[in-house]
């Protein structure tokens, strides 16, 4: 049986679906972004409640991603860099939001928000996450929602795990207030 | 309380449009051949920046260095200073134009320069003498009160032999 040779296709690795994006192909851009997109636009959309700067800091994060990837030299802390990255995106959305906000309050009004998007976010969790500040939403997330060890949720938010326990206290305490009554449950 | 919120980060569905959007200006992002092309071209151009700024900075020592210790072809050049006509009359738009050349040339030139400026020095006739003392005078300005009338005497040495008067009215 010679010539029955089968070509299997083997599943792209990271570094192939990299390799093939940077020589222009859209469909590896795809697959490799595919891998991230979920737990990016996920903490994204949660850190900063807002659909149109989540989709502001994924596009930036999947930016970083293409073009530093090769840089994570150790794949075993790959996803906390993911996160990292992320974090840092809606950083400096969170920033330029506050700057922005005078002018963006105009916009809400010339061109009233998508209601259909808008009801993704209604959920409990979302608003509740509203009572909290940037760092203890993103240390809430991280180290709640996520489960991650807290000396990886600090080196994700670049402080000191001993922060990092105040922040997740401190959230602890704002949302148990929200949630008297899943206490029971 | 915990396990609810797992359940609702869990089960929260991400909005297509929003993912989809994302992505597709990302992929116009890194596809954009002028980012490409500067990105590529960058390392170029801040190389041949860096070393601009270093020749900028560096040449006055090199000319230094050259100038403390000229080299041998400079130095067979530099007696030919006497030979070139004397510049101490002239003014600096009159002067000849110097052909420039390689380094060598232009350090000698510049030595040619400098001893020409010490020669003209040396040659600049000895300063001339002090003038004599000014004459003194003394002068006397003042309106008369009642007519208004405006005088001014200057008292020269000679007093009393020459008097000057000039009224203005």
């Amino acid at each position: 049986m010679k010539g029955l040779a089968v070509t299997e296709r083997r599943p792209d690795s990271l570094e192939d679906d990299l390799a093939e994006a940077r020589a222009g192909s859209r469909e590896a851009f795809d697959r490799l972004i595919l891998r991230f997109e979920s737990q990016v636009m996920k903490t994204a959309v949660f850190l900063l409640r807002n659909i149109s700067d989540a989709e502001d800091a994924a596009q930036e994060t999947y930016v970083r991603i293409f073009r530093r990837l090769d840089r994570c030299r150790e794949p075993e802390k790959l996803n906390a860099w993911i996160y990292r990255i992320t974090v840092n995106a809606c950083r400096d959305v969170q920033r330029r939001r506050r700057f922005w906000a005078p002018l963006a309050a105009v916009k809400s009004v010339i061109w009233p928000a998508d209601p259909v998007l808008e009801q993704e976010l209604s959920g409990r969790l979302a608003r509740a996450l509203g009572r909290l500040s940037f760092n203890e939403r993103a240390a809430f997330i991280l180290g709640e929602l996520e489960e991650l060890e807290t000396s990886e949720v600090a080196e994700i938010l670049g402080c000191a795990p001993v922060t990092v326990r105040g922040h997740l206290h401190e959230a602890r305490k704002k949302l148990r207030s929200q949630f008297r009554d899943l206490r029971s449950v | 309380m915990n396990n609810e919120l797992k359940r609702e980060w869990r089960e929260s569905r991400l909005p297509k449009e929003a993912c989809d959007a994302a992505r597709e200006r990302a992929w116009r992002r890194v596809s954009r051949p002028s980012s490409a092309a500067w990105r590529a071209w960058a390392p170029v151009a801040a190389g041949a920046l860096a070393t601009a700024v270093l020749a900028v900075v560096l040449w006055p020592m090199v000319a230094d260095w050259f100038g403390s210790a000229p080299p041998q072809s400079a130095r067979t050049i530099a007696p030919t200073v006497g030979n070139l006509p004397p510049l101490a009359g002239k003014a600096p738009a009159e002067r000849p134009l110097r052909e420039v050349g390689p380094v060598e040339t232009r350090i000698a030139a510049r030595q040619v320069t400098n001893r020409t400026g010490k020669a003209r020095r040396a040659a600049r006739p000895e300063a001339p003498e002090a003038s004599p003392p000014r004459q003194q005078k003394l002068v006397v300005n003042f309106t008369l009160p009642k007519t208004g009338v405006r005088m001014i005497w200057i008292l020269d040495e000679d007093f009393g032999k020459n008097t000057e008067a000039r009224n203005d009215y």
